[in-house]
């Protein structure tokens, strides 16, 4: 029985073939800007949980530049009197320190525009940067004042392909540095830093050789041993840097302002992008709920029929029901599909990593039915109340 | 017991302020196994009295025993029962549906009988199985998979008889079922209601062709809204 049911309503779709595809079309765009909308807030969770995790969750970042202006990296704001300060803090380790150039390096035959880092002791360590080839930095190398530096893959690739880059010479402004290490691959960080184009040096010989800083430096980092004490550190390290500081001068970055800004741009997006589906669903229901009440007038001979071949009332209600259910799957189907698509072209337009979210599916085809049940479930309830005779004498 | 027991029926129809007394008193009986034919003018109430019958539509006022129990006061949903299991209609336009074939328009009304009722009248042969048997039966077993528009009049109208059948209801009701078609056809349609009223079904047909009606056993003649004979 139930599958002359399924045969009959399908039929009933296949026949009304025009209806059918004027009801899938009115909710097919409510359909993919749902798939859209939570894809894209999924995906941004998901880029804040990147750059929590590139960051390190127990890490505090300081920059120069303020929330207001943005940061600025390339300002040197801070100073080693305040790495000074912070290193007294209990609690905390890996603390490191840089300043950031972007600046060109060369050998003999070619030149790359890349950023050069003067970096404190722990900084490779700090930021996991692996050691691929060659060593990292010791000791010596800063107590010397060794001309050395470390490379990304993208600088070594660049000057010598296919050769190992330790032992080779580069000019950075003028001055030849020796390569004694290659890290890792990286990658980028999620909002688009190539982290394999970068060339470290010590900072005393970065300040000596490179650009007189008077000890400046543009960023320092540390992490916190134990998580309980993260918002207590956090502060104490603020104080500090009040100190000599304006507020303004410098941004402490924790994973939490990170989720907060990020979390704030998802909820934009979301924002807008929930008025347009809700407003796409909104109207797919009202064409929807129009088209199944021209049906049952046209149909009323069916309904009559139906009626007295032994239906009830909740027989026809729940049949209108099963074929909005029916076109309603039929849309989430074609609207996932389409919606995949969408999710391809729009997500990397909003720089918002790639993902193909269940959840999103599962919502979407659960929406969509709702409102195509509640739209039709007043023209199917008109038609289910339709008097017999006198629906049976409209033959059409 | 007579199978329909209808007593002072009377039927107004309200149309703004007026009203319109379309069945005033209507007395009838009606035996298990009669074939009888209503018969009249247009207009004067035949139809109405045929869905009043069938249980599709109520009176004003009357009495109403379909098998001993009182249907006046019965809630809707039990109606829709009592059509599924008592009644097969027959319709002037013959209401296929477009959509299906001749074998699934057929096997329509069995989904509307209430699950006991279709367990037992099924259980020695299943519905599909009925249903080719039926329409077998009345010639059509060449057409089961065609759709209603690629038959002609009477093939239409014995696809309708074939969907009154399947429930084996015990009363055929038929409106005008020779309305539609030509002679010969309409000769074959009345030639089948004899054949159901043999094998002991109750059959009714309303019609406004004396010729017609004049194949069933009893003749009732209704005029604005009274029997008169």
């Amino acid at each position: 029985m139930k599958a002359f049911l399924f045969k009959d309503l399908f039929l009933s779709l296949v026949h009304n073939k025009l209806r059918t595809f004027f009801a899938l079309l009115g909710i097919l765009f409510g359909v993919v800007s749902v798939v859209l909308i939570v894809a894209a807030i999924e995906g941004s969770s998901l880029l804040a949980n990147r750059v929590i995790e590139k960051l390190g969750p127990d890490s505090v970042l300081i920059v120069s530049g303020s929330i207001k202006k943005g940061p600025r990296s390339g300002f040197q704001n801070l100073t080693l009197e305040d790495v000074k300060e912070i290193e007294k803090l209990e609690g905390i380790f890996a603390l490191t320190y840089g300043v950031v150039k972007p600046m060109t390096v060369s050998d003999i035959s070619t030149s790359k525009f890349t950023t050069v880092f003067g970096v404190g002791k722990n900084w490779l360590l700090s930021w996991n940067y692996r050691i691929e080839k060659g060593r990292g930095f010791t000791d010596s190398d800063f107590k010397d004042l060794k001309k050395v530096a470390v490379v990304g893959h993208d600088v070594a690739d660049f000057f010598w392909p296919g050769q190992n880059p330790v032992g080779k010479i580069i000019l950075i402004g003028k001055v030849p540095f020796r390569v004694i290490g290659l890290y890792a691959k990286k990658g980028k960080t999620p909002n688009g830093h190539n982290l394999d184009d970068r060339v470290f040096i010590p900072f005393p010989v970065f300040d000596r050789l490179v650009e007189k800083t008077y000890g400046h430096i543009s960023i320092i980092r540390f992490r916190v041993l134990n998580m309980d004490e993260y918002n207590q550190i956090v502060e104490e390290t603020r104080q500090i840097l009040l100190k000599h500081h304006k507020p303004d001068e410098f941004m402490v970055i924790t994973p939490v302002v990170v989720k907060k800004f990020l979390s704030m741009l998802s909820a934009t997006l979301a924002f807008f992008l929930g008025i347009a589906s809700t407003t796409a669903l909104i109207v797919g229901g009202f064409v929807l709920s129009s088209i199944f009440y021209i049906n049952i007038y046209v149909r009323q001979w069916e309904i009559g029929l139906r009626r007295a071949l032994g239906a009830t009332k909740t027989d026809i209600l729940k049949r209108f029901l099963y074929e909005a259910a029916l076109i309603s799957l039929l849309a989430s189907f074609l609207g996932n599909l389409l919606g995949i698509a969408a999710i391809r072209f729009t997500l990397p337009l909003l720089k918002i990593p790639l993902v193909y979210p269940v959840k999103a599916f599962v919502i979407a085809t659960l929406f969509t039915l709702g409102v195509c049940l509640f739209a039709v479930y007043f023209p199917a309830k008109k038609g289910a109340s339709f008097e017999p005779v006198s629906a049976l004498r409209r033959k059409a | 017991m007579a199978l329909i027991e209808l007593r002072s029926i009377k039927k107004v129809y309200r149309q703004g302020d007026l009203e319109v007394e379309v069945l005033k008193g209507i007395d009838l009986t009606v035996k298990r196994g009669e074939f009888i034919s209503i018969v009249g003018p247009s207009g004067s109430g035949k139809s109405t009295l045929m869905y009043i019958l069938g249980c599709l539509d109520r009176p004003t006022s009357g009495e109403y025993y379909l098998d001993g129990r009182n249907v006046l006061n019965l809630p809707d949903e039990e109606l829709s029962k009592l059509r599924a299991e008592y009644i097969g209609f027959v319709f002037q336009a013959f209401y296929l549906i477009p959509y299906l074939t001749v074998l699934d328009n057929v096997l329509l009304p069995v989904g509307y009988l209430p699950k006991e009722e279709r367990k037992r009248r099924f259980s020695d042969q299943p519905p599909h199985e009925k249903a080719v048997k039926l329409l077998t039966r009345l010639g059509l077993g060449e057409r089961l998979h065609f759709k209603p528009e690629e038959l002609s009049g009477g093939q239409k109208q014995r696809t309708a008889i074939a969907r009154a059948l399947i429930n084996s209801p015990e009363i055929i009701l038929a409106d005008e079922p020779t309305g539609q078609l030509d002679s010969e056809s309409s000769r074959e349609v009345m030639k089948i209601f004899k054949e159901l009223h043999s094998n002991g079904k109750t059959v009714i047909v309303v019609t406004h062709d004396m010729e017609i009606a004049k194949h069933a056993q009893r003749i009732v003649k209704i005029r604005d809204g009274r029997i008169v004979e």
